[in-house]
């Protein structure tokens, strides 16, 4: 791994001037922490490897429209991240015949590793967000899942910070009577 | 956290960095609010009429924008006599496929030489009308791609339907894509190799060759002057006439506007030369 202290946005102007490799750095940094995002919102390692990949050709792909909070792309890169996987036919597609050149996951690795929580509430959270429009579902994913700011997931969707806080405090409401139903259901009362 | 093995984290990236390095970021001359006329035709490398709307035929930007199939090209050579410098060199490969088609048609790019760089996609009315027609055709699964149509007027005054274009190929692409309507068409895919060509040099040093190389910009850009011959005209002085050095100057699109307004009706004329930038051989409208 390359370390560097520069930030990722002198490191994207950097590519942007032909530098291939330093895309390698942006790699370095995040697919870690974007493998993990994905495997917390439920997709098996496989899927999961791929969908992170599929993040990054789209993070260049559509670099024009990429956005940077304080410097760092990962705010960005996670809701892409959450776009793909919503997307995914459509941009494994697009990646088919690159993404083929990777070798097969490691068959060892035991997917029970892999999920953040098998608890049957974090599950329904997970279906929750799922479901819900997706900038509710990115908001509430990068705030409670990434431990983002308020601020921070909101420049990562696009929203104003007031706008963003309105969404998830209506979402929220939404949640937690979701929540409270499921858990009567599950109880038998 | 959960982690990439180190080998497939080295492996993902190689692909990554590769793909990066395929798809680099191109600069495209500053966008006009919209397209000026010119008399005269630029001469475009490798690309053919009719695929194109008209600002992108008048205007031709880098063969490969953004977000564009890259291909892997072979090394350029130097232009053999008889084609212009920056001009790629066709090379077929393999034998050409056809296929008739009156609907929404896929035709499967997947199985193709190795050494194809792009596909040489050839579209022919297989039959007569008396209605618009519009066709669209590409290698984009999202549907951005190149459309013709021809008005009912076009048909019956004789309007020559047959269009063709070079799809650049590399690993994100598969599949072309057909959308007719109103006729019969009968498409023939030939896989070509383009082995660009190098610019020329001509005795004060200066480039020449055509507009639109993602390699840059040559000194003298090849045209068709108005009189039927090829020739070249400045790159400088084309800019100036064309808007390009004004819009570096624009702040807003409303500098654009002005400026257009300033300059509509504007039929600007300039000298096209033999390669060596001196002998004139013609002229070369723009404007108008």
């Amino acid at each position: 791994m390359i370390v560097s202290d520069s930030s990722d946005e002198a490191v994207w102007d950097r590519v942007g001037s032909g530098d291939a490799r330093a895309f390698g750095l942006i790699w370095d940094r995040h697919a870690d922490r974007v493998l993990t995002h994905l495997l917390a919102s439920g997709h098996q390692r496989a899927d999961a490897e791929e969908l992170a990949a599929t993040a990054f050709l789209e993070l260049w792909r559509r670099r024009s429209a990429v956005r940077f909070v304080d410097g760092s792309v990962l705010p960005w890169l996670i809701v892409t991240a959450r776009n793909v996987a919503r997307n995914a036919v459509r941009a494994q597609r697009r990646y088919g015949r690159l993404l083929s050149q990777l070798t097969a996951p490691d068959p060892a690795s035991d997917p029970a590793d892999d999920v953040a929580d098998r608890d049957a509430t974090a599950r329904l959270l997970r279906e929750t967000i799922r479901t819900a429009k997706p900038v509710d579902g990115d908001l509430l994913a990068m705030t409670a899942l990434e431990g983002f700011s308020l601020r921070d997931a909101a420049a990562g969707v696009g929203l104003t910070e007031a706008a963003a806080r309105s969404r998830l405090s209506r979402f929220r409401t939404q949640l937690r009577s979701t929540l409270t139903t499921e858990a009567r259901i599950e109880g038998g009362a | 956290m959960a982690t990439f093995t180190p080998q497939r984290s080295t492996e993902i990236r190689d692909v990554l960095v590769e793909y990066v390095h395929d798809h680099p970021v191109r600069h495209r001359r500053p966008a006009m609010g919209a397209a000026l006329v010119l008399t005269g035709v630029l001469v475009g490398a490798g690309v053919s009429a009719g695929a194109f709307a008209a600002s992108t035929l008048l205007w031709p930007g880098p063969q490969q924008p953004t977000g564009q199939p890259a291909p892997h090209l072979p090394g350029s050579v130097p232009a053999p006599a008889g084609v212009i410098p920056g001009s790629p060199l066709i090379v077929l490969v393999g034998q050409p496929i056809t296929q008739t088609f009156n609907t929404q048609t896929t035709v499967s790019l997947a199985d193709r030489p190795e050494s194809a760089t792009h596909a040489r996609v050839t579209l022919v009315p297989a039959g007569t009308t008396a209605v618009a027609v519009t066709l669209s055709f590409g290698t984009d699964p999202n549907g951005n791609n190149p459309s013709t149509s021809w008005t009912a007027s076009d048909i019956t005054s004789g309007a020559n339907l047959t269009t063709s274009y070079d799809f650049p190929l590399d690993a994100t692409v598969s599949t072309l894509y057909l959308t007719p309507s109103a006729l019969d068409w009968v498409v023939t895919i030939q896989y070509v190799t383009q082995v660009p060509t190098d610019f020329g040099v001509n005795a004060h040093g200066q480039s020449y060759g055509v507009s639109g190389d993602p390699r840059g910009e040559p000194d003298l850009i090849a045209v068709g002057a108005t009189n039927g011959r090829q020739g070249y005209v400045y790159r400088t002085e084309l800019d100036a006439a064309n808007g390009t050095t004004a819009a570096e100057g624009f702040k807003t699109p409303e500098d654009a506007v002005k400026w257009q307004e300033a300059h509509s009706g504007d039929v600007r004329r300039l000298p096209v030369y033999e390669s060596d930038g001196e002998t004139q051989i013609g002229e070369f409208h723009v404007g108008g």
